[in-house]
């Protein structure tokens, strides 16, 4: 194993024995599971309801867990001491998103279980999986590097929340077919749209465009990430 | 003797704030180096720049003899690798236990996890190793902090306000655990407010004030520069002020031959005089 690897394992033991002792950050990732129940549904109904419970999975857990681990670690003035060790930036990234990742994808999984959610093909759903995964963790360390507290992670994290998961509905409401096509360009309506091709007999090659989009949305993010990370990550 | 640290006219501007204004001073290593000034001096600025977290504005800073504007990758991983800082704030994981704490930087540092209770003895703790760190005193949790910037031997140990809000045994204990740490041969530069903090530890103090060093030299040639010219005598027959002179000597023999000396003192000024006599201002 590598000096690398052996600190990005460090810091991932490290986070897994604090996240297990941290009872908000548990019930925040159990959030979207809860959810799942209330959008059990044996009807039929629009993509956009049937994607709502992974992409309140992903949102949720993926985007407010990392940011709530990110900002505790700046309240608390231990971020910093881990940029002053001989721990290399991206390291602590890994570290600190792989036990975000890990429940997300759970908070996924269960969602989908619970909800009921129509099969879908593996490698496709991987596909549009993962770049929203990249995406919501990078926003989520975004937030939490904003964030002065862990408290303060809702108050600016929930605007990009409404928007992603409420915006189609705030779309509807305001009738303007310039703001319908930006919503549509929304990684949790790429989702929905590429699941609903997905559920209607399409294949992987009929989804590339929404994977595509999923995947800039992903880049811009981590690049996002990375600039304010640079400026932010002695902060405290 | 051999430079550790070489800062030539560092200057750090925040806006139209200057925080640092043309500050030069060297470092010999092995020694105990005490910043001294009140809060808002530009203390914790120096510590950001000298440790790499923090760019000046201009001038130069050369730890280990690189400049830290203009270290890459490699030579700053170096630079964080032979470095150890101590901060005012607790800045442990506080849902773990003391060992869990150490044990990931050992791990990030690359030493074996043993190391871990070898520094936990050196600041007296190695019997709470198993203790959760929420549950720790304050000047428990400094201990602690200590230790794990001890983790690595780092050359240099940046030291910021260590003991502020501690009480006087906990700042003891941490005293302690210094001094013997620069005996084995570590450097450190000691940021503080604290008078009597900086003469029981420092070999060489500098008055940080408004962002310039005002004075800068060992305590004990401090002292005797700025003391004042007369020696305070107790006799049985009262304290009197003597000048030092022919007559006050003459003085001092008759009552010393006479039996009626009590006790005598040179008039040396504390650091704490002199800070206020070379800056006007108070520490705090």
């Amino acid at each position: 194993m590598t000096l690398a690897m052996k600190r990005v394992s460090a810091i991932i033991q490290k986070e897994w024995k604090d996240s297990s002792k941290n009872p908000v950050l548990l019930l925040t990732a159990a959030i979207p599971v809860i959810f799942a129940f209330l959008f059990r549904s044996e009807q039929s109904v629009g993509a956009s309801v049937l994607t709502m419970p992974m992409n309140m999975a992903l949102s949720i857990t993926g985007a407010f867990v990392q940011a709530m681990m990110v900002a505790e670690e700046k309240e608390k003035h231990t971020l910093r001491v881990l940029m002053l060790s001989p721990a290399k930036p991206i390291e602590v990234l890994l570290g600190k998103s792989a036990i975000s990742a890990i429940m997300t994808v759970s908070a996924v999984i269960l969602s989908i279980l619970i909800a009921n959610t129509p099969s879908i093909n593996l490698v496709s759903f991987l596909l549009l999986l993962i770049p929203n995964i990249v995406m919501y963790l990078a926003l989520g360390t975004l937030i939490g590097l904003m964030s002065r507290t862990s408290m303060e992670t809702s108050f600016l994290g929930m605007p990009l929340l409404l928007i992603f998961l409420m915006g189609p509905m705030f779309g509807a409401l305001l009738n303007s077919e310039a703001v319908n096509v930006a919503i549509g360009y929304l990684p949790t309506e790429q989702m929905a749209a590429a699941c609903d091709i997905l559920w209607n007999g399409g294949s992987l090659t009929d989804i590339w465009s929404h994977i595509g989009v999923t995947c800039i949305w992903a880049v811009a993010s981590v690049l996002l990430c990375i600039i304010v990370y640079r400026a932010k990550r002695y902060d405290a | 003797m051999e430079p550790i640290i070489e800062v030539q006219a560092l200057t750090k501007a925040f806006g139209n704030k200057q925080a640092l204004r043309q500050i030069d001073f060297t470092i010999q290593r092995g020694e105990i180096y005490g910043f001294l000034g009140p809060s808002g001096s530009g203390k914790t600025t120096t510590v950001k720049i000298l440790s790499g977290q923090m760019l000046p504005t201009t001038g130069t800073a050369r730890v280990f003899g690189v400049d830290i504007a203009k270290m890459n990758e490699v030579e700053r991983h170096r630079h964080l690798s032979r470095i150890g800082i101590l901060t005012d704030n607790s800045t442990l994981y506080d849902r773990l236990s003391i060992q869990d704490n150490l044990e990931l930087f050992c791990k990030l540092y690359n030493v074996p996890s043993s190391r871990a209770k070898e520094v936990l003895e050196q600041v007296n703790l190695a019997n709470e190793r198993q203790t959760t760190v929420k549950t720790l005193s304050k000047g428990m949790k400094q201990r602690v902090t200590l230790a794990r910037a001890l983790l690595h031997n780092p050359d240099i140990l940046f030291l910021d306000e260590p003991t502020s809000a501690l009480d006087p045994t906990n700042t003891r204990h941490i005293h302690d655990a210094l001094k013997a740490l620069n005996r084995a041969g570590t450097t450190i530069f000691l940021t503080t407010h604290d008078m009597e903090e900086a003469e029981s530890l420092c070999h060489q103090v500098a008055f940080l004030h408004q962002g310039h060093i005002a004075a800068m030299d060992t305590p004990q040639r401090l002292r005797l520069k700025y003391a004042d010219s007369t020696i305070t005598v107790t006799t049985t027959e009262g304290t009197y002020s003597v000048q030092r002179d022919d007559e006050g000597a003459r003085r001092i023999y008759d009552w010393m031959t006479t039996g009626k000396m009590v006790a005598i003192h040179s008039n040396e000024p504390t650091l704490s005089d002199i800070f206020i006599k070379v800056t006007g201002g108070i520490l705090k």
